[in-house]
C-alpha cells in the first residue's frame, strides 16, 4: 500500500511551457547514435535503404529525440525531497521520422509533482511533458517521462 | 539485422516472441553513448555512468547504462525484427538501474494484433539472464499487412 504526501517544490514551475533549442539534426549526428546503441537496420545507416523505403535520407532512430529531451535545460522546481534524481519511466509517442538537415524544438512542461511512501520509504516524482516539434511547426514525438527524488 | 526477412501483420499470432537479443554493456559502449547524448561533457564530469566513485557515493553498486541508451537498445530489438515494423509507442518502467558490464537480455512478445489499423502491441523486457526484468514496458507497433 501506499499513500500520499505533501511536497514542497516551486510551483511557479508548474504547468509552464518552455520552448527549448533550437537543435539541429545531422547526418553525423544520427550515425555517432546508430553506432553507439548497435543499430544495424539500414533505414538508419544506409542512404539508397533508406531511399527504397520512401525516405528522403537516412533517418533517425525512434528514441534519437531523447538525446535532445532528456538533460534538456529545464527548469528546476526545487523539490524538497531527496538527493539523487533518477529516470522512473517514459512513455514516447514516435510521430513522424526525424532526418538529417532537420531543426528540432521542445516544448515542455512540468505536469505533476507527487510523492508516494511505500515499503522502501517516500519517494517523490515529477512528471515533465515534451512534445518534439520540427521546422515545418510538425510534431515529431510526444514524450512523458517521470523522475523519481530519493 | 540487416538480412532479417520482413514480417507482416499475417505472420503474427499473439504470444508470439521477438527474437531475444543479448550483449553486455559495458564502460567503452556507455561512453560512446555519452558522447553522443551530452557531448565532451558527458566525459568529463564524472557521473554515476562514467566513474566507479560517483556511483559508489550515489550508493549505487557501480557505473550503470543511461536509462535513454537502454530505450535505446530496446528499440533497436524491436527494429531489427523486421525492416516493415514502425515504432509508434514505448512506453517503459526504470524498475531498477541496469548494471554495466553484466550480461543483459532484450525480449519481448505480442500480447495484442488490431487488424484493422495494421499494429500489435508488445510487452518489452529488459533484464538480467535469471530473475526480475530491470525494464519493463509495452509498444505499439505498425505491422502491414501483404494486403492479399
Amino acid at each position: 500500500m501506499t499513500s500520499e504526501t505533501q511536497v514542497e517544490f516551486d510551483r511557479a514551475v508548474l504547468g509552464k511551457t518552455l520552448e527549448i533549442g533550437p537543435f539541429p539534426v545531422t547526418r553525423e549526428h544520427i550515425l555517432a547514435f546508430t553506432r553507439a546503441v548497435g543499430e544495424t537496420n539500414p533505414l538508419y545507416t544506409d542512404d539508397e535503404a533508406a531511399r527504397e523505403a520512401g525516405h528522403d535520407s537516412i533517418i533517425a532512430p525512434p528514441t534519437f529525440v531523447n538525446v535532445f529531451i532528456i538533460g534538456s535545460k529545464r527548469p528546476d522546481p526545487k523539490i524538497q525531497h531527496g538527493t539523487l534524481s533518477f529516470l522512473a519511466s517514459q512513455a514516447l509517442e514516435c510521430c513522424l521520422s526525424v532526418k538529417p538537415g532537420d531543426t528540432l524544438r521542445l516544448f515542455t512542461s512540468l505536469e505533476d509533482v507527487y510523492a508516494k511512501t511505500g515499503r522502501a520509504g517516500t519517494m517523490v516524482f515529477a512528471v515533465w511533458k515534451t512534445e518534439v516539434v520540427n521546422q515545418k511547426a510538425e510534431v515529431v514525438a510526444v514524450a512523458r517521462e517521470s523522475f523519481v527524488r530519493r | 539485422m540487416t538480412d532479417n526477412k520482413a514480417v507482416y501483420l499475417e505472420d503474427v499470432e499473439i504470444g508470439d516472441e521477438l527474437p531475444t537479443q543479448a550483449r553486455q554493456v559495458n564502460m567503452e559502449d556507455v561512453r560512446a553513448f555519452l558522447l553522443v547524448w551530452q557531448g565532451p561533457r558527458g566525459l568529463e564530469q564524472p557521473s554515476r555512468f562514467n566513474s566507479e566513485d560517483q556511483a559508489r557515493r550515489e550508493r549505487l553498486p557501480g557505473p550503470i547504462v543511461p536509462g535513454i541508451m537502454s530505450m535505446g537498445l530496446l528499440s533497436k530489438m524491436v527494429t531489427d525484427w523486421s525492416p516493415t515494423i514502425q515504432l509508434k509507442t514505448m512506453d517503459v518502467i526504470f524498475r531498477q538501474v541496469v548494471p554495466q558490464g553484466t550480461e543483459i537480455r532484450f525480449y519481448g512478445v505480442i500480447t495484442d494484433k488490431h487488424e484493422d489499423r495494421e499494429e500489435v502491441e508488445v510487452d518489452l523486457y529488459l533484464g538480467p539472464l535469471q530473475g526480475q526484468p530491470f525494464i519493463r514496458g509495452k509498444a505499439v507497433l505498425g505491422l502491414p499487412s501483404r494486403g492479399e
